[in-house]
């Protein structure tokens, strides 16, 4: 099927322009044939939507155009095109409505106009003449038809086409929503841990202050500072058995807070028969528990204030202004969000300190999530996953590679791989609409980098990415 | 309160959870219960199999495993699901203790794992306490001979309530 711009043309029946040959051939020898003739200029207007028409035109040489208006009085739009041995006019001319459509010449050439009066001494005259019409005719019908065809079809994968964008848009729209939203909660967590930390303080030294006062303990700071430098880790089998063995009447919570307590300080926890604490082991125990929780509450508002930074650099519009941003860090704090992810993926990086690279933050941050995100999704778990960053190109460029050990690329899909739509999660569990590698992309050409793919050795996909170092950098 | 004088704690009570914090918060929680139950704990599904294995056997059975779901490796509802399936364990009560377990690893839960409650996090000490006891009230209930011990640390009236149906010596 021929395709010009406009739509489709119904030509391809290769019986047409051989039919145009032969009414030629007729005319030499018929006066009234050629004296039907025209010539057709450039920009002529032969049939205009709306009128009524009462010519059929057959186009023997020359470009025609149909248009039709979008809406009453609307813009005209062009429709299709149309070459030699096609007809104009045949709907008008036969059902005595008005012209669907305008017929206008593109390029010069020449037509065959015949009257309803010529049509009617054609069939009833020259027969020659009148059964080629009737060709044409049918060749027209039948290529008209087979375009109405294709056209629905066209017709249909656009509207596929459409929904899955459409689908794209609000997937879009719900990520920006939650993006929004996400902002509004960090600042929301933000106020409560910052307050908590503020109170947290105030609690540290009052508690101190009282336990200097209450002069319950004259070492009681030795206990508080022990509290202080607890790790917040568990505690250790083998201390809590050795306190059991040494005193194996005291009851198992007791010897298991005591195991908390540095080996050091365990003389006098206990009265003579071991059988629960002395007096001051008591108190001890507590300023040094109390200590210790404070300890742990400073830990976990760490790791909140840590958290609301990595969901603030979502939140910024358009990703931020670019500046110098720490490779590490962005690196780290994507990490960290997708932490529940790597619960089944041991993850190495292995990037310098001091690499730095220059893009906008939330940009950055997208790309790592979208790599990290993709490899573990492609891995068993249990494997690993690594990053490592390198300076390259004598220190103008960072290179990050994130490698994974899953099942790797298939060749038939690799050169799509960064396509729009592209994806290979079906089903309704591992769901993909093939837009993250291509927006990856995006945003790392938006920050003058490159982005290709290479085989992990061993098995596994590799992402490399290349980004500008951000400038004021020694060469390496 | 002579009876139990001799008694030797035989049952465990397993606590499975990666978070350190939060696993000394649940230890510190089940601390009334350490008169009577022995407490074990384990940073993963793979530690707390060894900790199963080193420490548990016929005359220390598990009774009770409160568990994370999302942890590295092995996730609580596939161990729970492990631990239905071995003789020595399947009657010990199973509890999942999480944020975060998607309906469908709740349903394997409850369907292959015998799962006999939720606990989401956060708890509360009371929600936490009142849950093992009555978990552990039902286990001793079910697989123990000699209720007595327990009744100061249980729901005593549904351990009466089972002694007075099933008299010591018929037990």
């Amino acid at each position: 099927m021929n395709s010009r711009a406009g739509g489709s043309v119904g030509v391809p029946d290769g019986g047409l322009p051989g039919i145009v040959g032969q009414i030629q051939t007729l005319a030499q020898g018929s006066v009234w044939i050629s004296s039907r003739f025209r010539r057709i200029s450039s920009g002529e207007i032969l049939l205009r939507e709306g009128e009524p028409n009462d010519c059929l035109f057959v186009l023997l040489e020359g470009l025609v155009e149909l248009l039709k208006r979008r809406a009453e009085g609307g813009a005209e739009e062009s429709v299709s095109l149309h070459g030699p041995g096609e007809l104009l006019g045949v709907n008008s001319f036969a059902t005595k409505e008005t012209s669907f459509c305008s017929a206008r010449v593109v390029d010069s050439g020449q037509c065959l106009r015949l009257s309803g009066e010529d049509l009617e001494n054609l069939r009833t005259g020259n027969s020659e003449l009148h059964s080629l019409i009737e060709q044409l005719v049918v060749g027209n019908l039948a290529s008209r038809y087979r375009s109405a065809v294709s056209l629905h079809l066209e017709l249909k994968e656009a509207n596929r086409r459409i929904r899955q964008t459409t689908e794209m848009l609000v997937q879009h729209e719900k990520m920006a929503v939650l993006g929004e939203l996400v902002a509004g909660i960090a600042h929301e967590l933000n106020n409560p841990a910052a307050a908590i930390f503020r109170q947290r303080e105030f609690l540290a030294s009052s508690v101190q202050s009282i336990l200097a006062r209450a002069q319950a303990l004259d070492d009681w700071k030795k206990f508080w500072d022990a509290g202080e430098q607890s790790s917040g880790g568990f505690v250790s089998r083998e201390q809590f058995e050795r306190i059991t063995a040494a005193a194996p009447f005291l009851p198992r919570d007791i010897a298991r807070r005591l195991a908390a307590l540095p080996q050091e300080l365990h003389s006098g926890m206990l009265n003579p028969s071991k059988n629960k604490l002395s007096e001051r082991g008591e108190v001890a125990l507590e300023v040094f528990e109390v200590s210790h929780f404070l300890k742990l509450q400073f830990l976990g508002l760490q790791q909140i204030t840590h958290l609301v930074g990595g969901l603030k650099s979502y939140a910024r519009p358009q990703g931020g202004v670019p500046q110098t941003n720490s490779l590490k860090e962005s690196l780290e704090s994507v990490l960290s969000l997708c932490s529940n992810l790597l619960k089944e993926h041991p993850v190495q990086v292995y990037v310098e300190e001091s690499l730095e690279v220059l893009a906008a933050p939330g940009d950055l941050h997208q790309i790592w999530t979208n790599l990290i995100k993709n490899a573990c999704e492609a891995m068993q778990p249990g494997k690993p996953l690594e990053i490592c960053g390198a300076s390259v190109e004598s220190g103008r460029k960072v290179e990050v590679r994130i490698v994974d050990h899953g099942a790797g690329v298939a060749e038939e899909v690799r050169e799509h791989l960064f396509d729009l739509n592209f994806t290979t999660k079906t089903g309704s569990e591992n769901f993909g609409l093939g837009l993250g590698l291509s927006i990856t992309r995006g945003l790392v050409k938006k920050m003058g980098g490159e982005i290709f793919f290479e085989d992990t050795p061993g098995g596994g996909a590799t992402f490399v990415v290349l980004l500008p170092s951000a400038p004021g950098r020694d060469a390496r | 309160m002579t009876p139990d004088s001799d008694f030797r704690p035989h049952l465990v009570i397993l606590c499975v959870e990666d978070e350190p914090a939060v696993l000394d918060a649940l230890i510190r929680d089940l601390a009334i219960f350490e008169d009577r139950f022995l407490i074990e704990a384990a940073c993963s599904a793979a530690e707390a199999r060894n900790v199963l294995e080193s420490h548990c056997g016929p005359d220390r059975r598990l009774a009770l495993v409160l568990c994370d779901h999302l942890m590295p490796g092995e996730t609580g509802t596939d161990f729970l699901i492990a631990l239905n399936r071995e003789p020595s364990t399947r009657n010990a009560k199973k509890v999942l203790v999480t944020a975060q377990a998607g309906l469908a690893d709740t349903i394997r839960a409850v369907n292959q794992a015998g799962l006999d409650h939720y606990v989401a996090k956060p708890w509360t000490g009371d929600e936490l306490c009142s849950v093992v006891r009555s978990q552990l009230t039902e286990y001793v209930i079910e697989n123990e001979k000699n209720l007595l011990p327990f009744l100061s640390v249980l729901d005593a009236p549904k351990i009466a309530e089972a002694l007075r149906k099933n008299p010591p010596d018929d037990r």
